[in-house]
């Protein structure tokens, strides 16, 4: 075997591992895509919903800023109207039997009244459709607290139904309103506190009776199971439904 | 004139020593005239902070919020001097009811964890002076209320003072949920996307270990 035998047998052995290489290289960044691809579609409609809130406000900020807009006269009377979404469009309530509408994140959906919260069976049926009304807890026109709870997000892939309303709770803070519509009567709440709190805090879903306010609670942090978070609200306003 | 405005002056005179006796705390009465033991001008108050709205109240009933296991239950203890003279090494004493430990107070005291007895000392209390003091505890965690789904305790402080050896007392009540039909904990309002997102995860990792190991 003379020297360029021996050179070509090296640079073709040296080829050889070169390919191999490539060839992992390249499943190693196929699988890498495939992760990343997952993971984002996984969170997509977490995204959505964040993105959905987050762009109008923004906008909503930058027009201001352009228009340089000024505030109204004082003698121009402001009216209170909670069914009414941040861009100043009037909400409609999607039924006027029992609803939930929280203008600022913009939820108006369907409550279906007197869910078992003891029973994961019944509850996860009914979550599918809309948000729940503890059976547990008082009606809006009775003198106690109200619970209302939802999926607070949504992984479709695999749960391809699962509302996940209550995902944008988190953006809420103390003063923003809420509204219950029940039995053509509009319940208006004042958001007094958010509470992250541990799933054995039983205690809010039992009867709380005296007062009129309401609490939703959904799990947290989002996409996991871990803990609870409570939004309290105080009634502010009752008024039939116009 | 001068009478009247002198007979006037006695007058009032006599109504504010009235007015102003103290209130005794033991009197008995009997063919002498009432004997007090002493009077009742060092109290104490005790409050218990409702759980929905923060406020601190009297009582929490069996309709009221009640707590959950392994929750935090907050007191106020309200101590007042309405004599005209100080106090000195005024004890406060809170004894705490089962399924509450104690977890910590504005004012340091020494806690005896078998009794369940929190035992504070001010120094003193002057004439008119009043003390707040905020004691905090938690409830025993779930494992513990294996036969009570509901129940009520009271939680019970004294206090007293060198020159007011036999004080005041109050106590605060409030209730404990530890089961709503059965049920240990609120329902489960979410998806545990982190389990969906492990396989992902996986083939990221095994991507990076080939990348890494043929370079």
């Amino acid at each position: 075997m003379n020297a360029y035998t021996t050179y070509i047998t090296y640079r073709n052995k040296k080829e050889t591992r070169s390919q191999f290489i490539r060839n992992w290289q390249t499943i190693g960044l196929g699988l890498i895509a495939l992760a990343f691809g997952g993971i984002v579609r996984s969170l997509l409609p977490t995204l959505t919903q964040e993105l959905g809130y987050q762009i109008p406000r923004v906008a909503s900020f930058i027009t201001k800023q352009l228009k340089d807009e000024k505030p109204l006269p004082t003698s121009v009377p402001m009216v209170f109207n909670p069914l009414m979404a941040p861009d100043g469009t009037i909400i409609t309530p999607i039924s006027t039997d029992f609803s939930l509408i929280v203008p600022k994140i913009g939820i108006n959906t369907t409550v279906l009244p007197a869910v078992d919260p003891t029973n994961q069976e019944e509850y996860s049926t009914a979550l599918q459709t809309g948000v729940a009304h503890a059976s547990t807890s008082y009606f809006p026109n009775e003198n106690g607290a109200v619970y209302i709870f939802s999926h607070s997000t949504n992984y479709e892939w695999f749960v391809e139904d699962l509302n996940a309303v209550f995902y944008l709770l988190k953006n809420l803070g103390e003063g923003d309103l809420i509204v219950l519509i029940y039995k053509g009567t509009e319940y208006t709440y004042r958001l007094t506190d958010k509470r992250i709190v541990s799933p054995e805090a039983v205690s809010y879903m039992a009867p709380i009776e005296g007062k009129q306010m309401l609490i939703l609670q959904t799990c947290w942090p989002p996409g996991s199971t871990t803990e609870r978070l409570l939004v309290l609200a105080d009634l502010v306003q009752t008024e039939k439904t116009k | 004139m001068k009478n009247l405005i002198v007979g006037l002056s006695t007058f009032i005179l006599f109504c504010s020593a009235i007015v102003a006796q103290p209130v005794y705390a033991d009197c008995t009465t009997g063919a002498y005239g009432t004997t007090c033991d002493q009077p009742i001008d060092l109290t104490i108050d005790k409050e218990v902070k409702n759980p929905i709205t923060n406020v601190y109240v009297e009582n929490l009933g069996s309709t009221d919020p009640t707590f959950s296991p392994d929750s935090i239950v907050s007191f106020k203890l309200i101590v007042k001097n309405t004599s005209g003279e100080t106090f000195s090494s005024v004890k406060i004493v809170d004894q705490f009811p089962d399924y509450l430990t104690y977890t910590g107070s504005t004012v340091k005291g020494d806690y005896d964890a078998g009794q369940r007895r929190l035992v504070m000392t001010l120094d003193r209390l002057a004439a008119g002076e009043t003390r707040e003091i905020e004691v905090t505890a938690r409830v025993a965690d779930k494992s513990a209320f294996a036969t009570n789904d509901f129940f009520c305790a009271s939680n019970y402080a004294t206090v007293t003072s060198v020159e007011r050896p036999n004080g005041d007392n109050n106590t605060a009540e409030f209730c404990m949920t530890a089961r709503v039909n059965g049920a240990t904990t609120l329902p489960i309002a979410g998806f545990n996307d982190l389990f969906t997102m492990i396989p992902f995860i996986t083939l990221g990792g095994m991507g990076i270990a080939l990348l890494k190991k043929n370079k």
